[in-house]
């Protein structure tokens, strides 16, 4: 094929990719140089946005939580994941109604699944602190959304919440899909449950994996309504995260060139851990 | 010779047949335009429960105007900055915007998107308190401050009386009231401080009762660098919230999980708390509430020391301003004449607003006491809003959480500084 011919069915969605991703994208990066405040004129302010960043306690606070937030999220909710997993694919009479009842809360909006966790978690008359004072657990009741050091992980609970059925069902399709034999073999040649999951069942889920953990990282890096919804990043700066920050810097204090600016560092950020982890997890599937 | 005057008569009947014809076309036309229906489109966020009232104002608006389609849009709240910055951007902004204090408007200003309204007749009645979201910064105005909103204390009433408790009037009265209430096993005051908001609202008004009390320039003092964060009388104010958690007056590390406006109003509402440091717009709420059957008012935050008398804390809370690009400049500006003519309509629809001009005659049953000290020049406009800051609101909220965290007023006053003087 001429390469204008190929240029030609690419056009379309090139053009599109031009204008709604690469544009928007360029010119935002051109923002973070400048003071623009959402309307008039912008002014060229060179580094000051950057060096900005590294004196705001706000921001740095932000990107210390991101990460926190993102090692949480994504150790807890694929580990959780991959047990879901294998307990449905050893229980086939429950498996289709143990994957829809967990993918469910995935579907709902984050606003609905705010709403209902912030009467979860009151402090006045809240589920939760209720459910521990029946158990004789009053010692762990916390006020857990205004705590700050609990607040952050009582988010990532949440998003936790929301989205292990997801990781469950990738992992699931993936652990349904190994073939019974090398189970079989494996367990002929003497190996019990946990040895034929570590050193058989595991290390071909790495496919699953590869998928699971790139979602859940590039999602939880950049969260953002979950702690909008549940907290506003407080108490304090507890529960600050970079996507909160950009929208406070952009939305609520109109200072556009900052949030462009915190949002370079954002995109910076998920793109390096993202290739980081992609190419680790990647030679691991490559050693199958 | 004939023939030339014959024909001359002949020209100037036409003339007259054409000048005649002209007239009667600008005539017709002129009634046409007049009779035209024109659509006047206006946005506007709904500030606390106003919408009802706002639609209220435009009926009778289009009944008295006939001619004139008030089209209003409610932009939800939180994004309503961005999305009206969007449409002025886009040349698609409504004829008549509704903005905030000042800071939608002043860069809409900067940005040449306001037309000016100095010689609307409501200007000349705009009250001082007012005068700086009218003219934002220059000696033209550009907005319509529609109402202000207060910030005081709510009592119930009933709570006090039960326990021999007369109205706190100063804050040594205050704090024995609340003593007392703590004695009797009452919750003395609600706070919510999820955001921060519902801890901040006590240090506002309790500087505005001391250091604004003696001195009402106190914003220009800290803007130009005489007066401090880091100075006895701000120390004195933030103490004070330590002190009322230290004395048990409220439960600070469960406030942070408690919402500033909903929650912990909705305590005070229930009739389960004494008092509330809080919006006037609450009044609202206390109206509609069916759980509500106590006696309550509404006065300035007793923060004074004895012998003197509280200041009241006002803010404008939604104004109107022309778009320089409308499409209907004059029906515009008859429509902020019609509210200015109309606003006691509007306050009696609403609860605890008070009007920016000298003209409203409204006065409120259930916040007298707030209304007194308005009456009586004892008002400064809310401290934060004022400072020409507009992340510094923020910013100080989330240093009241972590205040309630630790206790150490030392380092949120040093912070307070350093983000104050951050150019």
């Amino acid at each position: 094929m001429r390469w204008y011919v190929a240029l030609g069915f690419l056009a379309p969605a090139l053009g599109l990719y031009i204008l709604f991703v690469l544009y928007p994208t360029l010119r935002g990066m051109s923002y973070s140089f400048t003071d623009f405040s959402g309307v008039g004129e912008a002014q060229y302010v060179g580094l000051t946005n950057y060096q900005r960043i590294l004196t705001d306690t706000q921001a740095v606070a932000a990107i210390r939580n991101t990460l926190v937030y993102a090692i949480i999220v994504v150790i807890a909710q694929n580990i959780l994941g991959l047990a879901l997993a294998v307990w449905m694919g050893n229980m086939p009479r429950v498996r289709n109604f143990a994957r829809v009842a967990l993918f469910t809360p995935s579907m709902l909006s984050a606003v609905v699944v705010a709403f209902i966790w912030s009467y979860l978690y009151s402090p006045l008359g809240g589920v939760l602190n209720a459910v521990l004072d029946v158990f004789g657990l009053g010692i762990l009741k916390r006020v857990w959304l205004g705590d700050s050091s609990v607040a952050l992980l009582a988010i990532a609970v949440v998003s936790i919440w929301m989205f292990t059925g997801q990781t469950a069902a990738i992992y699931l399709t993936n652990y349904l899909g190994i073939s019974q034999e090398i189970r079989e073999s494996a367990t002929l040649e003497g190996a019990n449950a946990w040895q034929r999951f570590f050193y058989v069942e595991f290390p071909l889920l790495a496919p699953a994996t590869t998928i699971c953990v790139t979602l859940t990282l590039i999602s939880s890096l950049r969260v953002f309504d979950l702690p909008f919804l549940l907290t506003k990043g407080g108490p304090g700066n507890a529960t600050e995260v970079l996507g909160l920050a950009i929208f406070q810097a952009a939305f609520t204090n109109q200072q556009f060139g900052y949030g462009a600016a915190l949002a370079v560092v954002l995109t910076l950020f998920v793109i390096m851990v993202a290739v980081l982890q992609s190419s680790v997890l990647r030679k691991r599937e490559s050693n199958l | 010779m004939k023939s030339h005057q014959s024909s001359r008569v002949f020209e100037m009947k036409v003339f007259s047949a054409l000048t005649i014809g002209a007239a009667a076309v600008v005539v017709i036309g002129g009634v046409q335009a007049q009779n035209e229906q024109v659509t006047l489109r206006v946005a506007g966020f709904g500030a606390a429960g106003s919408v009802a009232a706002i639609k209220i104002i435009d009926a009778q608006f289009m009944q008295k105007n006939p001619n004139i389609k008030v089209d209003f849009e409610e932009v939800a709240g939180f994004q309503y900055q961005s999305i009206l910055n969007t449409r002025f951007v886009a040349g698609d902004a409504p004829d008549v915007v509704m903005s905030n204090g000042v800071d939608f408007a002043k860069p809409w200003l900067k940005a040449g998107y306001l037309s000016e309204l100095t010689d609307q007749p409501w200007v000349k009645n705009v009250i001082n308190g007012n005068r700086t979201e009218t003219y934002l910064g220059t000696n033209k105005a550009y907005q319509f401050v529609i109402e202000n909103a207060g910030v005081g204390l709510f009592y119930n009433k009933q709570i006090l009386d039960d326990a021999g408790i007369a109205i706190p009037q100063n804050y040594p009265q205050f704090i024995a009231a609340m003593t007392k209430l703590k004695s009797a096993g009452k919750t003395p005051i609600s706070i919510g401080a999820k955001i921060g908001w519902g801890a901040l609202m006590p240090v506002a008004t309790g500087i505005v009762s001391t250091a604004y009390r003696t001195n009402p320039n106190y914003d220009q003092r800290l803007l130009n660098g005489q007066a401090k964060f880091d100075s006895p009388e701000w120390r004195t104010v933030l103490q004070r919230v330590v002190d009322w958690s230290k004395a048990g007056f409220f439960d600070a590390k469960m406030s942070l999980g408690i919402g500033d406006f909903e929650q912990a109003a909705g305590e005070f509402i229930a009739g389960r708390a004494a008092f509330l440091v809080h919006g006037s717009w609450n009044v609202d709420a206390l109206r509609d509430s069916k759980t509500n059957k106590f006696a309550y008012g509404f006065m300035p935050f007793p923060g004074n020391p004895a012998g003197t008398k509280s200041r009241a804390i006002i803010f404008a809370n939604a104004n109107f301003v022309v778009n320089a690009k409308a499409k209907q400049p004059e029906a515009s500006r008859k429509y902020l004449n019609f509210w200015a003519d109309n606003i006691d309509t509007y306050l009696k629809e609403t609860g605890g607003r008070y009007s920016s001009l000298t003209t409203s005659k409204y006065r409120e049953v259930e916040t007298a006491e707030f209304g007194r000290a308005l009456s009586e020049n004892r008002a400064s406009v809310y401290p934060v809003g004022n400072w020409d800051r507009p992340s510094f609101q923020e910013f100080f909220m989330k240093q009241m959480q972590q205040l309630l965290t630790d206790n150490n007023v030392d380092s949120v006053v040093k912070a307070l500084d350093t983000e104050f003087n951050r150019k």
